[in-house]
Parts: structure tokens; C-alpha cells; sequence
């Protein structure tokens, strides 16, 4: 049986890349943008970060494409629920806040 | 096994002594595994993702409370321990590199390596829990918050301060204190949740150290070292996405812009 051994130099070039994606996160949540484009730099970046996580460390990149589908699915489902729930919510939300609490923020 | 036994399997050669019966060869066999194990991490991560969607709907919910609760986190100590836990799931990768190469030694230098690693971050991590409980910030059992708030100051008993940001409306102090604990009960049971983890993960990492020490290893069986790497590095995962999603929430607001 043959396994791919990642070369040692990948690895340490994937750990630079995520303590650089980690400086780039705690950078974005300093500057003053907007609290939605705080939110979506925060995911984006922890987004890609795992993606990196997944591809190198986990070997998802040298598996099997049943490994592929699987891990593919299992995160395309999380973004389904949290699509659809979310809406849901922030539609609902909206339509039922009580005042005395803060009214959501502007998206943008 | 017996020769009969052997022919019975249907297998020529390539018969190693940890290949289960149901199995052709240990390739097969290994794909197996990975895929069971990716059953699981996929299972985890909605266990996850169900907690960090609830704590979207409350963020959403609960903005400036969310905001202020996130700054009085300690951002050094998470910066710090985020760079750990990536650490250890860099040396949990190369631990299975050297399990592929066969090399003992290196082997189990790195898992003591992640080993150390990982308790250094709950180290950390149990540091800060003793903080907030220090500082009365555990909810449901001793919650007050009384820090000023980066939207206004307000002192118990006046209904008026803060100002949300977005609508200008007045917050009401004990509304704004039980949103406040509203974040740090998702703080604790999530980042609680991820500790647990990495606790099973310690105990775990040990038993594979000593099989690793007994040669129980080789280039072709080290299943159990993949698959706990595969486990290690969701965890590390998790902790990517709570990193952000706890401590840092739009830390501007620390620098005392709005």
C-alpha cells in the first residue's frame, strides 16, 4: 500500500500560513469597519484557515475522493443550516423584537 | 492461522497480522478507517455548529452586550494560546509522518510534543476560568458585571445608559447584564465543550504513546496514530472558529472608537 508522505517543508509552511491568518484576525477585529464586515472578515479568514487544516494536516488533499465528498458534504451542510436558520431568525427577529432590547445593527 | 484458514480468506499474500477478516488488504482497509473516522469529525462538527449557531442568533440579538463581554476577554492569552493549539496540530501532523516513515523515536517525540502542547493550552485555559471566576463571571452561579461599557457608562439603578449603537434606543442595565452573561454562558459551554475535547484527546494521545513505545507500530499499521491526528486536528479547528467568534468581536471598541 502506498502512502503519500508530505514533505516536512509543507507542513512548516502551512503552520506559517495559519500564525499569519491568526496575526491577520486579530488585526481585522482593530480596525474600525463595520460590525458585519468584522463578522465576515472573522469567518472568512477562520474559513480559510481550516481549510488549509483539512487539506494538509488531515490529508484530505492526497485522500481518496470518497474522503473528499464526505468532508465537502459535512461542511456544505453546516453552511445550509446556518443559511436557512439564520434567515430565519434574523427575518423572525426583526418582526418580534421586543424594544427594550437593542434593535439588530445595519448589515451594511 | 492455518494454511486452510489462510486459502479460506480468498487473500495471496499480503497478509498482515492486523487486518481485520472482513478486509481485503490493509489499503482497503485504511480507506475504511478514514472514512469512519470522517463519519465522526462530520458528526462533531454539527454537534459544534448546532452551539455556534445559537450563539449567532444571540449575537445578532444582543450586539453591544456581545461587543462588551468579547473586549474584557483577554486577547493575549487567546492570541497566545491560539498560536499553541496550532502548534501542537503541527506537531500532531508530523507525528504521522514519522509513524508513515517508521520512525519510532521521532514518533513519539512529537506526540509528546502535542501532548505538552495541549497542556499548555488548557493551562491557559484554566487560568482564565479561574479569572472570570475571580471577577464574578460565572452565569447562574455568581454573574455581575460591572465593568464600564464601551457604549456609554451606566452605574446600577439608571435605566438609560448604554445607547445601542445602531438605533440609538436606551438599554436598561439589567437587561444589558443578563445579555452579558447570555455570552458567557455560550464562552463556557463551548469553549468547555472544546476543552473536554482536548482532555479525552490527552488521554488518548497517552495509551497511543505507549503502544508506539511497545512497537506496536509500523509503516504499514499506524491507523490508530492517523485517526487520532485526524481527531487532534478538528479540535484545532474548532478552536479557529471560536478564537474570533469569542474574543475578538469588533476589539476597536477597546481602543475606544465606535
Amino acid at each position: 500500500m502506498e502512502h503519500h508522505v508530505i514533505p516536512i517543508k509543507t507542513y512548516v509552511i502551512i503552520l506559517v500560513a495559519l500564525l499569519c491568518l491568526t496575526a491577520a484576525t486579530v488585526t481585522v477585529s482593530f480596525m474600525p469597519i463595520s460590525p458585519a464586515l468584522h463578522m465576515m472578515g472573522a469567518i472568512i479568514i477562520a474559513a480559510v484557515k481550516t481549510s488549509l487544516v483539512v487539506l494538509y494536516f488531515m490529508h484530505v488533499k492526497y485522500n481518496d475522493h470518497v474522503i473528499w465528498a464526505y468532508a465537502g458534504l459535512g461542511f456544505l451542510f453546516v453552511i445550509f443550516f446556518f443559511i436557512i436558520l439564520l434567515g430565519d431568525y434574523v427575518a423572525l427577529l426583526n418582526s418580534l423584537s421586543p424594544s427594550t432590547y437593542a434593535e439588530p445593527f445595519d448589515l451594511f | 492461522m492455518s494454511v486452510a484458514g489462510h486459502a479460506l480468506d480468498g487473500h495471496s499474500g499480503n497478509h498482515h497480522p492486523e487486518i481485520r477478516h472482513q478486509f481485503d488488504d490493509l489499503t482497503q482497509q485504511h480507506e475504511t478507517y478514514t472514512l469512519g473516522m470522517w463519519a465522526f469529525v462530520v458528526q462533531e462538527i454539527m454537534f459544534f455548529s448546532g452551539m455556534i449557531m445559537a450563539y449567532f442568533v444571540f449575537r445578532y440579538k444582543f450586539f453591544e452586550a456581545f461587543v462588551d463581554a468579547s473586549n474584557h476577554l483577554n486577547i493575549y492569552m487567546s492570541t497566545f494560546n491560539t498560536v499553541v493549539l496550532l502548534g501542537s496540530s503541527f506537531t500532531m501532523a508530523l507525528a504521522v509522518r514519522a509513524a508513515q516513515l517508521g520512525q519510532k523515536d521521532r514518533l513519539v517525540q512529537f506526540m509528546v510534543a502535542t501532548l505538552l502542547l495541549g497542556g499548555v493550552f488548557l493551562g491557559v485555559k484554566g487560568y482564565e476560568y479561574n479569572d472570570k471566576y475571580q471577577n464574578n463571571l460565572i452565569p447562574g452561579y455568581n454573574f455581575e458585571w460591572t465593568t464600564s461599557s464601551s457604549f456609554g457608562t451606566y452605574s446600577e439603578g439608571a435605566d438609560h445608559v448604554p445607547l445601542s449603537a445602531s438605533s440609538g434606543a436606551p438599554i436598561n442595565y439589567a437587561d444589558f447584564e443578563t445579555q452579558v452573561s447570555v455570552f458567557y454562558g455560550f464562552y463556557f459551554i463551548l469553549t468547555g465543550f472544546h476543552a473536554l475535547h482536548m482532555v479525552v484527546g490527552a488521554g488518548i494521545i497517552l495509551v497511543l504513546m505507549w503502544l508506539s513505545w511497545k512497537d506496536h507500530f509500523s509503516p504499514e499499521y499506524y491507523v490508530p496514530i492517523e485517526m487520532f491526528g485526524l481527531y487532534w486536528h478538528f479540535v484545532d479547528i474548532v478552536w479557529i472558529f471560536l478564537f474570533p467568534l469569542f474574543y475578538l468581536i469588533d476589539r476597536y471598541h477597546s481602543l475606544g472608537g465606535h
